[in-house]
């Protein structure tokens, strides 16, 4: 059973629909505008929402834009349901970023069907309630850090509550892709002794998407014993459903202690001969920590326009597939520069869909 | 099966450079009786959302109470609904027949079907008659200098003179 909410302005519609999806066994909550249906939805958190788009005051597609911006609503699954039924009505719908678009009028039978696949498509992409993600190369320069905050973003986006972590000794970069002032660290919180999960907050930054960054020092510092960086992720992993760590970018206790503690290992490799030969040696090194392959994922991030190598060549010697490969996008710098991630500022961007894509 | 549905009435009205979404309650009239209505030259909507031609996906606004002139408009699209937008004949006419058609209106090409006698005469098609909107059934709607934007309905009321050509009969190649 799942809670749905439906929001629509006929009053006759909104019972028959009411009755339709408690016969389908699920609870309904209903509302009549817009504004209300935001409410409930941030206090309620529903499963699903089923969004009218002709509603006076606050149309359909702004309820749906409000809801995918806000982190408490942002990974609901959304249905739009309308008799605006025109293919641009669709495009719209979609363009708002609801997962589907159905044209009034609709059978019930059609209608249950459509909420009950979006419902166990969205439960099978929501994964499991945890996991720790290490973003990992030992070759700098290949974007890990872009990757890592854009992948947090994105998990956050999906309605994840998710901490990015930056495991550098210093200088760290991820509070800087995320224009955030790092005035606590990671290190500050290994250093204060601290075992709790309440303890944790004060040393977490927040940003406006919702996501929480635990930040690298800006000027280098002494590395805390390894067992701290376990503790660490073990705190974490218990007060959010993901963390995605970026790693250190040296072979070392603290490193170890990021990949044994994730359940998925992102090794980026850039297409050019010195990733491809740090790649190797990280491959070496994982498996002699007994790393299982499963949980190894290469991504190729293709930080040039023109890549030096080919990613088969690549697979070719390194004996294994990509999971994923980033496309090369030139607003990346500019993202950087600015503060604003892609995953924020052009979401539709070919580098934020594919992260998207390799999350779903 | 039944449909779950609004019992009101969803129209698509064109202007020239706009869309305006209405739902209407139609109070026991059809929608073409309502635009064929010579005792008044507009047409009053409950609630309107506003779209321009060139992005008809995106609404501009919404408006509680609005007003058209119906000699002003171009065409109206009903997607789904015939039984509230037109009165069907109740027998059909052996000497009348489904034709295709293609028209012109500003902006505008649109192709389906025209019910119309077998021996077609368009000039009083167009000339003869106190109707001031055509009934096109089953219709598309497509934007002359963006293709990819269309809209199509069970129904299609073109006001006539909006209608800069009207071709009649199945297309032929060369």
């Amino acid at each position: 059973m799942a809670t749905i909410l439906v929001i629509d302005d006929d009053l006759d519609f909104q019972q028959m629909l009411r009755l339709m999806l408690q016969r389908g066994g699920h609870k309904v909550i209903t509302t009549g505008d817009g504004p209300d249906g935001l409410t409930k939805a941030k206090q309620l958190k529903p499963d699903m929402a089923i969004v009218d788009v002709m509603m006076p005051g606050m149309n359909g597609y702004q309820v749906v834009r409000k809801m995918r911006e806000d982190p408490d609503t942002a990974g609901m699954s959304i249905l739009v349901l309308t008799a605006r039924a025109q293919p641009v009505d669709r495009e719209a719908a979609l363009a708002a970023r609801a997962d589907d678009y159905i044209p009034k009028p609709v059978a019930p039978n059609e209608l249950l069907a459509k909420v009950n696949e979006l419902l166990a498509h969205h439960q099978s992409a929501q994964g499991p309630a945890k996991q720790t993600t290490s973003v990992l190369s030992l070759r700098g320069g290949v974007g890990v850090t872009s990757i890592a905050v854009n992948l947090a973003l994105g998990w956050q986006a999906r309605g994840r509550s998710t901490c990015l972590v930056d495991l550098q000794a210093g200088p760290g970069q991820a509070a800087l892709h995320l224009r955030l002032n790092a005035r606590t660290t990671w290190i500050d919180w290994a250093i204060s002794g601290d075992t709790s999960t309440n303890g944790l907050s004060k040393f977490l930054l927040p940003h406006t998407s919702g996501l929480s960054v635990l930040a690298a020092p800006i000027v280098p510092m002494n590395l805390p014993a390894p067992n701290r960086v376990t503790t660490l992720l073990e705190l974490l992993r218990e007060r959010f459903e993901r963390v995605i760590v970026d790693a250190p970018r040296i072979w070392d206790a603290t490193c170890a202690a990021a990949v044994l503690a994730a359940d998925n290992i992102w090794l980026i490799i850039a297409p050019e001969v010195g990733s491809l030969q740090s790649a190797v040696g990280v491959l070496r090194a994982l498996k002699a920590a007994r790393i299982s392959d499963e949980r190894i994922n290469l991504i190729a991030n293709q930080i040039m326009p023109n890549p030096g190598l080919v990613l088969p060549a690549i697979e070719k010697a390194l004996g294994q597939g990509f999971k994923g490969s980033l496309p090369y996008d030139e607003a990346q710098s500019g993202a950087i520069g600015q503060g604003v991630p892609l995953m924020i500022s052009q979401p539709d961007s070919l580098f934020a869909a594919a992260i998207k894509q390799l999350i779903s | 099966m039944s449909q779950l549905g609004s019992r009101r009435l969803t129209a698509d009205i064109f202007a020239d450079s706009h869309r305006i979404s209405t739902q209407m309650a139609l109070r026991g009239r059809v929608l073409s009786d309502s635009l064929n209505d010579a005792n008044t030259s507009y047409l009053e909507l409950d609630i309107a959302y506003v779209s321009r031609i060139d992005h008809p996906g995106e609404i501009l606004a919404d408006y509680a109470l609005s007003i058209v002139r119906k000699d002003r408009l171009t065409f109206v699209v009903v997607a789904t609904g015939l039984e509230m937008a037109i009165k069907q004949n109740a027998t059909t006419y052996a000497y009348r027949r489904q034709w295709p058609v293609f028209i012109t209106v500003p902006g505008f090409e649109i192709t389906g079907q025209i019910e119309a006698p077998t021996n077609i005469d368009l000039r009083a098609l167009m000339a003869i008659g106190v109707e001031r909107f055509i009934p096109i059934f089953n219709g598309k709607a497509t934007l002359s200098m963006n293709q990819t934007i269309q809209f199509s309905g069970e129904l299609i009321l073109i006001n006539k003179t909006a209608i800069e050509v009207l071709c009649i009969g199945d297309k032929s190649t060369q």
